[in-house]
C-alpha cells in the first residue's frame, strides 16, 4: 500500500519546487526585459546626442569664438598688467601718508593682481600704531577694485625711530 | 516516524532559501544595479540633449562679418610674437627695446636673466639686488616655461613643421624718481617683445625709488630653443579659464565685448581715480 501511494508524494515534492521557480524566473525575466528596454533607450539617446553637433556645428563655432576671446585676452594682457601694477603702486603711494610705504610687491595672475605691502608706522604705543594702520586699511579698502585686504599682527617697534613694520596683503581686479 | 515531517519541512524551507539566494545574488542584484546605472546614463544624456537644444535655440550662426573678424584674429596671432634667430637674439632684442623706450633712463637700468648675472654695476642697485637674490631666483623660476605657461592652449603650432614657441624670463631693475619709475613699469610691456610682468618689487621710500621686476616674454625662435614651450592645451590651474557654457559664445563675436588692446598712460600723481 505504501509503495502504491509513493508516486503522488514524489509529484507533490517536485511541484513545490516548480511553483517556487516560476515566480523567481518571472521576476528575472521582468528585470532583464526592463534592463534591455532601458539599454535600447540609452543607445538611442546616445545616437541622438552624438549626431547633434554634426547636424548643427555649434560646438565648433563656440570653440572658435572662445579662442578669439582667449587671443584677445592674451594680446591685451601685458599692457593691462603693467598699467594695473604701476597704477596700483601709484594709488597706494598716494594714500599711504602718514604711514611710510617701504615696499610694494605685485604678483599678477591671469585674472587679478595679488599684492603685499610693507608699511612702517611710527608710534611708540601699540594702540596708536593700530589706529593709524586701521585708518590706512580703510583708505585702501576705498580704492576701487581692491579686495581681500588683511594685515599682520602688531609687531614690536624697531630701529631708532621706534617704527613698527606691518605687512598688508590683498588683491586687485585686473580687467583687460 | 514523526521527526520526518518537520525535517522535510525544514529541508524544503532551506532549499527554497538557497534557491532564492542564488537568484538574488547571481541575477537580480546585478540586473538591478545595471538598471540603476543605465537610468543614470539615460538621465545624463537627456540632460545634455536638453541643454544642447536650449543652447541651439539661442545660438546665432556666424555670418560673413564674423568670419572676417575670425580670419583677422588668426593673422593677428601669427604677427603677435617676435620672430627671432635664437634665445640670445630675443634677449638682446628685448633689452634694446627697453633701453630705447625710456631713453633718458637707460643708464639707470640693470638687466638679468639669472641670479648669477646680478653683478656689480651701479653700486647701490646691485647691492640692493644682491640682498633680494632669493626672491629674484623664485620669480625667475615662476617665469620659466618648464614651471608652467598660461597661454599654452592659444598657440596651435606644428613642431614637426619647424614651428617653435619659446618663453623666457627677463629681470629688469631700475632706480629713478617715483613718477619716472612708475611710467617705466607701465611702458615695459609696450614693445614688440610684449613683456608680461610676473613679479614686481618697488621700494618708493626715499629720494630715489627703486624697483626690480621679472617679466616673461614669448617669441618664435628659428633655431631650437632651451626655453621652448611644450604644445598642447592649457592644463589645470595654469591655463586661462574659459566657460564654454557662457551665453557670450552663443552670440556673434562683438569686438567691443572682447578685451581691449590699448596702451594707457598713467594719470599724473595725486589725480583722482
Amino acid at each position: 500500500m505504501a509503495e502504491q501511494a509513493s508516486p503522488p508524494v514524489s509529484r507533490h515534492r517536485r511541484c513545490w519546487l516548480i511553483f517556487l521557480l516560476i515566480p523567481l524566473v518571472a521576476v528575472s525575466v521582468f528585470l532583464h526585459a526592463a534592463k534591455s528596454l532601458r539599454h535600447r533607450k540609452c543607445v538611442e539617446a546616445y545616437k541622438r546626442y552624438k549626431w547633434l553637433p554634426v547636424e548643427k556645428p555649434i560646438g565648433e563655432t563656440k570653440a572658435r569664438r572662445a579662442s578669439f576671446y582667449q587671443l584677445r585676452y592674451f594680446l591685451a594682457y601685458p599692457a593691462q598688467t603693467s598699467f594695473a601694477a604701476a597704477d596700483l603702486a601709484r594709488r597706494i603711494n598716494d594714500i599711504a601718508p602718514p604711514l611710510r610705504l617701504l615696499a610694494v610687491e605685485v604678483h599678477p595672475a591671469l585674472h587679478e593682481l595679488g599684492f603685499e605691502l610693507t608699511v612702517g608706522v611710527e608710534a611708540v604705543f601699540q594702540k596708536r600704531a593700530l589706529r593709524k594702520l586701521d585708518a590706512f586699511l580703510k583708505r585702501l579698502a576705498n580704492v576701487p577694485g581692491i579686495f581681500d585686504i588683511a594685515s599682520s599682527p602688531v609687531p614690536a617697534p624697531t630701529g631708532k625711530d621706534r617704527m613698527r613694520v606691518f605687512i598688508v596683503i590683498g588683491h586687485a581686479e585686473l580687467q583687460p | 516516524m514523526n521527526w520526518r515531517k518537520p525535517a522535510r519541512f525544514l529541508f524544503k524551507g532551506l532549499a527554497a532559501f538557497v534557491v532564492l539566494s542564488v537568484f538574488v545574488v547571481l541575477d537580480w542584484y546585478p540586473t538591478v544595479k545595471g538598471l540603476g546605472r543605465l537610468r543614470h546614463e539615460l538621465n545624463e544624456l537627456e540632460r545634455k540633449i536638453r541643454n544642447h537644444e536650449t543652447a541651439a535655440a539661442k545660438f546665432i550662426f556666424p555670418d560673413a562679418e564674423e568670419g572676417s573678424i575670425l580670419a583677422q584674429s588668426d593673422s593677428q596671432l601669427l604677427h603677435a610674437l617676435p620672430l627671432v634667430e635664437n634665445d640670445g637674439a630675443w634677449l638682446a632684442f628685448a633689452r634694446s627695446e627697453l633701453l630705447v623706450m625710456d631713453g633718458g633712463l637707460s643708464k639707470r637700468i640693470a638687466f638679468f636673466s639669472a641670479v648669477e648675472e646680478i653683478t656689480p654695476g651701479q653700486p647701490e642697485l646691485s647691492g640692493w639686488l644682491k640682498i633680494q637674490v632669493q626672491d629674484i631666483g623664485r620669480s625667475l623660476k615662476l617665469a620659466d616655461p618648464a614651471q608652467g605657461y598660461p597661454w599654452r592652449g592659444i598657440f596651435l603650432l606644428n613642431p614637426d613643421a619647424g614651428e617653435r614657441l619659446a618663453s623666457r624670463p627677463l629681470g629688469v631693475a631700475m632706480q629713478a624718481p617715483l613718477p619716472a619709475l612708475l611710467n617705466f613699469i607701465n611702458h615695459v610691456s609696450w614693445g614688440e617683445a610684449r613683456l608680461e610682468i610676473v613679479f614686481l618689487r618697488l621700494e618708493p621710500d626715499g629720494r630715489s625709488a627703486r624697483a626690480w621686476m621679472v617679466c616673461r616674454g614669448s617669441y618664435l625662435p628659428k633655431e631650437p630653443s632651451a626655453w621652448s614651450v611644450k604644445m598642447g592645451t592649457g592644463a589645470g590651474s595654469e591655463g586661462l579659464m574659459i566657460d564654454l557654457d557662457s551665453p557670450l559664445l552663443l552670440q556673434r563675436i562683438d569686438p567691443f565685448l572682447a578685451p581691449r588692446i590699448e596702451k594707457k598712460e598713467l594719470p599724473p600723481a595725486g589725480s583722482p581715480w
